[in-house]
């Protein structure tokens, strides 16, 4: 997407460089939600050189389905963009003795706002298994392949991969490293405190 | 892909796996897994100005040949361009593919690593790519046609200028339609992110 936004920027304003999955950053979900009830987060996400993205989260979940809610802010060389976006996660597969991965289908609906207004509809597959430590401690590395009709000032169909590991630190505290190749690549660290 | 069964909705799932095809260069890689069994597909591409063929349409044809997990297959087809006015060009292709995970009746998805070689003849000197593709492929079951939805990431390695390798990320997804008797329909897109994209229609039936 990295590109793709990338491509629309420049064609628009000649010369910038944003990113984004729901809202056009590198932040992919793992397929397990961490949290029983809720989960507020924040994530710091570095979507291309120059740029930066800053963004907090909400997320609602009940069974298999959560939703979440997400807002923040874009910085690159030349501009700033308003992100705002919502996605859903719908745990889709259990492992098996055959298939030793959980898995989530996802989806999202967000974009920029600013000078170049660009949406996003990401739809993916998310992938992984939480790995139990000593502790209380657990990780879960995960991938998962996006496609990404892209829509506004810059359209096209973008496809990434994403890759990123959730740590269960606490309780109550989410670590999280995730990072993404193809059309939304770039880096991102956040933390959640669910409950 | 999952073994030979005899129930209508196994036997569904079965023909709802697909056959490698279309790893040449100017034609969608496909990624929605292969059939046990001789399966031959033909396969149309169409590119636009900035895919790796060129601005053009492709048509190939593929046989392949599935085992329990693994599976291979060769095409061979000739790319016309469309803005050049270069002359036809022949396109040739194998993959290989591993299924990995899944796939069978408990786990309708399945996980494929491909890895294939591609050659387009362009002008006296041809040129290469190798697509290493980790596929995702979704089987949905119904009565009346099976849907395989299915999604594969991949690095591309091509052959650069100066004889310097070339590594991009790629990918393609499609939507294969499988129905009783062994015939299916497949939609494809793919994409090279030094190389834009690619549309895709094929055919296959499955012996």
């Amino acid at each position: 997407m990295r590109k793709l936004v990338l491509v629309g920027v420049l064609a628009v304003l000649g010369g910038a460089e944003v990113a984004a999955q729901t809202v056009g950053t590198p932040v992919y979900m793992a397929p397990y939600r961490a949290f029983t009830k809720s989960e507020l987060g924040a994530t710091l996400s570095g979507p291309g050189s120059g740029s930066w993205a800053f963004e907090g989260a909400y997320r609602y979940g009940s069974d298999r389905f959560d939703i979440g809610i997400r807002a923040g802010i874009l910085s690159w060389n030349d501009g700033t963009a308003v992100l705002a976006g919502a996605d859903v996660r719908f745990r889709v597969i259990d492992h098996t003795k055959n298939f030793p991965l959980d898995g989530a289908l996802t989806a999202g609906f967000g974009g920029q706002i600013g000078d170049v207004s660009i949406g996003y509809i990401p739809i993916g597959l998310s992938l992984g298994r939480r790995i139990e430590l000593d502790g209380g401690v657990s990780f879960v590395p995960y991938l998962q392949p996006v496609l990404v009709p892209i829509f506004g000032d810059a359209s096209d169909l973008g496809l990434a991969l994403g890759l990123g590991v959730d740590f269960k630190i606490s309780k109550q505290f989410d670590l999280r490293l995730t990072g993404g190749l193809g059309d939304i690549e770039g880096f991102g660290i956040g933390f959640a405190w669910v409950r | 892909m999952i073994g030979r069964r005899t129930s209508p909705s196994l036997l569904a799932l079965v023909l709802a796996a697909a056959p490698l095809a279309a790893q040449a260069p100017g034609l969608p890689t496909h990624g929605g897994g292969f059939t046990p069994g001789l399966t031959v597909a033909v396969t149309a591409g169409f590119g636009d100005s900035g895919s790796w063929g060129g601005k053009g349409t492709g048509y190939a044809g593929t046989v392949s040949w599935g085992f329990d997990r693994f599976a291979i297959g060769g095409t061979l087809g000739v790319l016309t361009a469309r803005d050049s006015g270069n002359p036809s060009r022949p396109t040739v292709g194998v993959m290989t593919s591993l299924r990995v995970l899944g796939g069978g009746v408990e786990t309708p998805l399945a996980v494929f690593l491909q890895a294939g070689y591609g050659y387009l003849q362009n002008g006296p000197n041809g040129s290469w790519r190798v697509p290493l593709v980790a596929a995702f492929a979704l089987t949905i079951p119904t009565p009346v046609v099976s849907l395989r939805p299915w999604l594969a990431p991949r690095l591309e390695l091509t052959d650069g200028q100066d004889g310097r390798l070339d590594g991009n990320f790629g990918g393609s997804a499609g939507l294969d339609l499988s129905f009783i008797g062994g015939f299916q329909l497949r939609l494809l897109w793919d994409k090279v992110q030094a190389a834009d994209r690619t549309l895709g229609a094929g055919a296959a039936f499955h012996f």
